[in-house]
């Protein structure tokens, strides 16, 4: 998926054709052109906000001619009549703040003659310059028994923008609260920070591992072939780095490929390995943090009371952990389950909806099963655009098979066929 | 042997002189004349007390004096007459007229012991209004005790005077750390005690709070009550306060039971609950012509934790046969008790294979004892310096089989460690499921003998009561031990090995005891004042161990004072202040040596993961003996008044207990080191076998790990007041009222400064591999509760009805984790293995700064629970001649008030238990 040289070498000529093209106005008359009435429908998920700096484009396919209008204030949309891509663009500042783009793409729009009316559903995304979380595998596998599998969780990074990014230095995370417990922690910093227990970062002087358009990151808890461990699990062998918790004790033992490269680890609460909530009850995130790991370490260690509530009665609790502002966090996903979720344990600027496996606590449906980001379109070379308003509810396909699963084809539950199809996101799937 | 040494005996008696005289007669039916056989004639004073033989003939050898004689016999009015003796053989015959209602009046409720030091009393008029499952049952009687539910799915230990280890929320959890609580409690049966120093039966080190063996296992505590049915039991009585010096290797109190030996009808027992069933048979046969007695009896008990779960489930299956002789001779008497005795105690669990996708997950525990005992007292009434001379002896025997099979389903590719040897070893690599075998074999064998004389002196208002005892007791455990695949472990994280019991040295233990009791009548009333000292050593342990070759010695003093009678109103005042002292078990002394195991090589081959991976360990064998382990001792003294008046009783006990050197496993921290290879060089595509070290490049370690350590770290201090009132039967009603209840002060908590790591890795790195802290905090509790049980009980002995409603109220439990210190004040460093103090700079040390703990201030504050109160029901009523038909619903009626704990409205709720028994007697 990575966009060759001579691609965007075409798209600058094309770019140079139509800047030349717009100086030709003016050549037809009134009669020729079609009105089109366009009728732009908003993502349900607004509620009224003011949309900024809409435009409509219309690109003639044959000519590659572009007419670019304000929407809703020209009143006129006159094209010439021909084969169009109709494109929408606008940008909204959500509630909790964030500039959030609205696009809408109809392709291949017959116009013919005035009084055509071209409906175009919108779609909300945010305009992160970084890489974006894409998938989160955090259920694991079943083994034969139908015993828990858990080494093949993984969680996948994508570069959703248009150009390289680079992934050293981004720190991935895991939050200390879940979102199924409530609690009131003291002091209450979750509007400034997120709290998080483990922290493992790229490594990379910044520029040494540079991330295509369209490309993923796989980070693996264990980047071995788990299949010799479990048959119905499939292959991390392939994964970009991998977190390796190192430890002098058996009980404790991780496995290393040495072949992938690890993960830094910054701190963990765990002297065992690490491994993602297999039931999905935490918040996942990336994050640069801007200074250096020692000085991290030394001054954003976060102490808080809270008092656990049970029907027994409460119990006082106090806990240490870290703590990354929300300024330097790209991107978080609260996970959870419908039957259990209480609260984001991020701000809602970060996240204000949650993605799930699984639809009760201990869902034995969620085993082979992940988060996935959603498609929203495909650029013209063939690259997904994927969602992301922060808002996880909309942002992802939840429940869905995951990507090295579909890759792999492998089983995609125990007992059941193998993988056929691939998709983009869990449910669009890739047409040869 | 033993005609030996009776006629020895009888040439010693024969050549005595003889002062007084004999006196002699028939025991016979007022309405027709029959001879009543074994009838007990009691003589006062001097409380001698003699059995008939089969045809109702008795004779007894008094000195010259005043006495009375008191006959009683079931189902017969007691007989009292008062005789002379003036050096003249006199007949005095007995006749018993019988009693016309058919129940007497009973007592169904702990009796608050009259005598020395405190201590309840349970009969079998109380125990069978009660209807216990198990021995456990019994002990709602005692002085702050309620009522609970049977809890067959777990070891039921004994706790007396204490309110047990609270969680956070004021409920009772389990704490092994304190096992001393019912290790230190003696059970006696039929003089001998019940030996559990040689029980091993457990999972390895490694504990898992979620295994089936967790709650069940009994190793270091003492008495599973479970497994002691009651239907055979005469009376018990737990002695709560200083105990006899005659009575040792006990912290807390004692349990002496004393099972029928008697002649009974054919009876039958069936009790079913929302839990078990149960039947008993038992009969007690007069052996023709000889007068001695054979009880036999069978009891079997199937129970489940849950009603709804076949799958977990306690079966108890028992059997004795008990051999009682008792003959009057013309220089005393003889008594020699004997049984055999079968305990089979059956712990069953099973996940349903049908719920969880084919698992395999079982567990089986069975404890089989058989038991053998024998008891002689012979008592002479005629030598001036010896009145009595007891031996006994037990020989007990234990089978116990624990087996765990398991499908353990590594959730990632993981290791165990092999080797049973020190150094350098591989691991091997746990890749897949696997079926885990686990099986743990004991055999603890015991034996126990006792031999004692006393001598009884009176002259004048002065009565001496002096009595000399040696004791031994011996345990070894014979069993193959822990038989397991090290390959095949019962988790993907274990680090235990497998141990044989067998070669675990023997436990001797060796006690003296010489005990008066000093009785003078003064004109100020009746004092008896008992002083004892008791010495216990180990005679064949090590010299390695600092407890070797040492007597610890126990004092223990305890006075009664019947102060003069106003009329009715009987006064006393007692007290008593002891030292009593528990010996270490064999667990405690041998404890199973920890391997610590530190990873120098982790390859995992890609390709071929199961041939070419290499773990390599070096392995720490860390002895777990601590040579300077001493014995647990408890300080008691106590303070009791009471007073009767006509037939109401009442009395109040203060008590203070203070025991610092209770047992428990303490973590220790030392460093070890080791050669961390660096894996990276390997190419797995080159091996065709697994790695060598030799060429791999390394760097040389040293890394801080914990190992198991006894040490006599329990702190256990208890405090408060026990009340009991009876009040007499008031007759339009036929009731009495008993008000038992106490309030007790209990801090659970460490005697020493404890290590305590912390979790956190930073920057790659574990802050316990280099850095773990010793706080000097106290990790433990201080609970408090006071109840008031209310107990009405009628008898309307002419319908042969006995119902009693309980009401029993739980004023308060409180509990308060008692403060701690976050700052260590030493640390030990992985570098040198010493102990540092932790100064203002280590807080600002990068690694060392997370030694720190911070606690929430709420956490120290004191949760109280809200009164609770319950209503109990029993009665029961015998039909026509043989059957007796019980019911009891415990939780009748509740109320449990809402309260708050840190603003959170708690509410609670209660469910009935109820049961009922059919006895028969033919």
């Amino acid at each position: 998926m990575i966009m060759t040289l001579t691609k965007i070498i075409k798209y600058i000529i094309l770019c140079f054709l139509t800047i030349w093209l717009a100086g030709c106005d003016d050549d037809f008359a009134d009669s020729e052109y079609a009105h089109v009435k366009v009728n732009v429908i908003l993502p349900s998920e607004l509620n009224g906000e003011l949309i900024n700096d809409a435009s409509i484009n219309f690109r003639n396919l044959t000519s590659g001619y572009i007419t670019n209008f304000c929407y809703p204030s020209d009143n006129q949309i006159k094209v010439l009549p021909g084969l169009y891509d109709i494109e929408y663009t606008g940008t909204l500042i959500s509630r909790e703040g964030n500039s959030i783009s609205i696009k809408g793409v109809r392709r291949s729009v017959q116009i013919l003659s005035s009084g055509t009316t071209v409906s175009i559903s919108t779609y909300c995304n945010l305009e992160i310059d970084d890489l974006i979380i894409s998938e989160i595998f955090y259920t694991g596998t079943l083994q034969n028994s139908g015993n828990q599998y858990l080494g093949d969780d993984y969680v996948k990074l994508y570069n959703n923008t248009d150009h390289i990014i680079f992934a050293d230095g981004i720190t991935l995370f895991e939050s200390k609260f879940m979102t199924t417990e409530k609690q009131t922690f003291i002091p209450d910093i979750m509007n400034e920070a997120v709290t998080v227990q483990a922290m493992y970062t790229i490594p990379g002087s910044g520029k040494e591992h540079p991330i295509n358009p369209g490309e993923f990151v796989l980070l693996a808890d264990v980047a071995i072939d788990h299949r010799t461990a479990n048959p119905n699990s499939f292959s991390l062998a392939h994964a970009d780095w991998e977190w390796y918790d190192e430890s002098v004790t058996p009980g404790n033992l991780d496995i290393d490929n040495p072949l992938v490269p690890n993960l830094d680890k910054w701190y963990s609460y765990t002297q065992s390995f690490w491994m993602l909530h297999n039931r999905g009850f935490k918040a996942y995130g990336i994050a640069r943090i801007p200074i250096d790991k020692e000085e991290y370490l030394q001054n954003y260690r976060y102490s808080y009371d809270y008092e656990i509530v049970t029907n027994a009665g409460t119990f006082p609790m106090n806990q240490t952990a870290y703590k990354i502002p929300n300024e330097w966090i790209i991107d978080v996903v609260n996970c959870s389950v419908e039957s259990e979720w209480k609260w984001n344990v991020t701000a809602p600027s970060l996240d204000i909806g949650w993605a799930y496996c699984g639809f009760i606590d201990k869902d034995k449906t969620r085993f082979f099963h992940s988060i996935r980001r959603k498609l929203l379109y495909l650029r013209e070379d063939g690259t997904p655009v994927l969602k992301d308003t922060n808002n996880s509810s909309l942002d992802f396909n939840s429940h869905t098979t995951p990507s090295e699963i579909e890759l792999q084809h492998t089983i995609i539950g125990l007992g059941c066929d193998t993988a056929k199809t691939i998709t983009y996101d869990g449910i669009t799937p890739v047409s040869d | 042997m033993k005609k030996f040494i009776l006629s020895i005996l009888l040439i010693i008696i024969i050549s005595l002189d003889f002062q007084g005289a004999i006196i002699s007669g028939v025991v016979s039916d007022a309405t027709d004349g029959t001879p009543l056989p074994f009838c007990n004639i009691k003589v006062i004073p001097g409380l001698k007390g003699i059995t008939a033989n089969a045809d109702g003939r008795y004779n007894l050898n008094l000195p010259d004096g005043r006495y009375t004689i008191i006959a009683s016999y079931v189902g017969y009015k007691e007989f009292t007459i008062p005789i002379v003796i003036a050096g003249k053989p006199l007949i005095q015959n007995i006749s018993l007229s019988q009693n016309t209602l058919t129940l007497g009046e009973v007592v169904i409720t702990a009796k608050e012991s009259e005598g020395i030091t405190s201590a309840s009393k349970i009969d079998r008029a109380a125990m069978s209004h009660l209807q216990p499952s198990s021995f456990t049952d019994l002990l709602e009687l005692l002085p702050g005790n309620i009522s609970k539910d049977p809890q067959m799915g777990r070891a039921n230990t004994i706790t007396l005077r204490e309110t047990g280890t609270l969680g956070a929320t004021g409920t009772p959890i389990s704490n092994p750390d304190y096992a001393i609580t019912s290790l230190g409690t003696l059970f006696v049966v039929d003089g001998a005690p019940v030996n559990s120093d040689a029980n091993l039966q457990t999972i390895g080190t490694t504990a898992d709070a979620s295994s089936p063996d967790y709650s069940r296992n009994i190793t270091n505590k003492g008495i599973d009550m479970r497994s002691i049915a009651t239907d055979n039991i005469e009376s018990v009585e737990i002695i709560r306060g200083i105990p006899s010096a005659e009575y040792g290797n006990l912290t807390s109190g004692m349990v002496n039971i004393k099972r029928t030996r008697r002649s009974t009808p054919f009876s039958a027992r069936f009790k079913a609950d929302q839990w078990s069933k149960l039947i008993y048979l038992g009969k007690g046969f007069i052996i023709p012509h000889t007068g001695n007695i054979l009880n036999l009896d069978l009891g079997y008990m199937d129970s489940k934790t849950d009603p709804r779960n076949n799958l977990e489930n306690y079966k108890r299956l028992t059997g004795s046969a008990r051999f009682s002789l008792n003959r009057m001779q013309n220089w005393g008497n003889i008594r020699f008790n004997s049984s055999a005795d079968y305990t089979g105690s059956f712990d069953n669990t099973k996940t349903d294979p049908d719920l969880a996708n084919g698992k395999i997950d079982e567990y089986k525990s069975a404890f089989q004892r058989f038991s053998a005992s024998a008891e002689s007292i012979i008592s002479f009434s005629s030598i001036s310096w010896l009145s009595s001379v007891e031996l006994t002896g037990n020989l007990s025997y234990q089978q116990d089989v624990l087996e765990r099979r398991k499908q353990v389903a590594p959730s990632r590719p993981s290791a165990a460690p092999t080797t049973m040897e020190s150094g350098i070893h591989d691991g091997y690599f746990l890749i897949g499921e696997y079926i885990a075998d686990y099986r743990s074999e004991g055999k603890p064998l015991n034996t126990f003998l006792k031999a004692s004389v006393s001598n009884n002196l009176t002259k004048g208002n002065i009565a001496n009561k002096i009595k000399i005892g040696i004791e031994w007791n011996f345990s070894k455990n014979l069993g193959k031990g822990q038989i397991y695949d090290l390959m095949k472990p019962l988790s993907a994280s274990w680090s235990s090995r497998p141990r044989d019991y067998s070669s675990i040295p023997a436990l001797n233990i060796l006690a003296f005891y010489l005990q008066d009791l000093f009785s003078l009548k003064t004109s100020l009333g009746n004092m008896d004042f008992q002083a004892g000292l008791r010495g216990t050593t180990l005679p064949d342990l090590s010299r390695k161990y600092a407890i070797a070759g040492k007597i610890y010695l126990d004092p223990r003093f305890n006075f009664l004072w019947h102060l003069p009678e106003i009329r009715d109103l009987k006064p006393f005042v007692g007290g008593g202040y002891g030292l009593t002292t528990k010996m270490p078990t064999i667990d405690y002394l041998y404890p199973q040596s920890q391997y610590n195991d530190i990873i120098q090589l982790n390859y995992y081959d890609l390709d071929r993961p199961a041939e070419n991976s290499r773990l390599n360990l070096r392995t720490y064998i860390q002895d777990a003996i601590n040579h300077n382990l001493k014995p647990a001792r408890n300080n008691k003294w106590e303070i009791r008044l009471g007073t009767s008046l006509g037939d109401n009783r009442v009395s109040i006990t203060y008590f203070n207990e203070k025991l610092r050197s209770g047992f428990r496993y303490s973590n220790i921290y030392a460093p070890y080191s080791y050669r961390e290879y660096d894996a990276s060089s390997i190419r797995g595509s080159e091996l065709s076998t697994i790695p060598t070290l030799d060429n791999l490049p390394y760097s040389d370690k040293t890394v801080l790990d914990g190992y198991r350590f006894v040490t006599n770290g329990t702190r256990i201090d208890k405090e408060g007041i026990e009340f009991q009132l009876n009040t007499m039967r008031w007759k339009p009603l036929r009731t009495s009222l008993i008000i038992n209840g106490a309030w007790f002060r209990t801090i659970y908590s460490n005697s020493i400064v404890q290590f305590s790591p912390v979790n956190d890795v930073v920057n790659g790195k574990a802050i316990s591999d280099k850095y773990v802290g010793l706080y000097d905090y106290n990790d433990g509790r201080v609970n408090e509760q006071f109840n008031t049980n209310f107990m009405f009980d009628n008898q309307i002995n002419n319908l042969g009805l006995i119902f009693t409603t309980t009401i029993q109220c739980l004023w308060f439990v409180k509990s308060k984790l008692m403060a701690k210190e976050g700052r260590p004040t030493y640390y030990i460093d992985a570098l040198d293995g010493k102990l540092h103090p932790y100064t203002t700079e280590s807080e600002k040390d990068p690694m060392l700064r997370y030694l720190i703990k911070t606690y929430n201030e709420n956490q120290f504050k004191t949760v109280k629970v809200a009164p609770a109160m319950y209503v109990n029901f029993k009665a029961s009523k015998s039909i026509g001649k043989w059957l007796r038909l019980s019911l009891f619903v415990n939780r009748i009626i509740d109320y449990l008030p809402e309260y708050k704990v840190n603003d959170l409205i708690i509410r609670r709720k209660a469910d009935a238990y109820f049961g009922m028994e059919l006895n028969l007697t033919l």
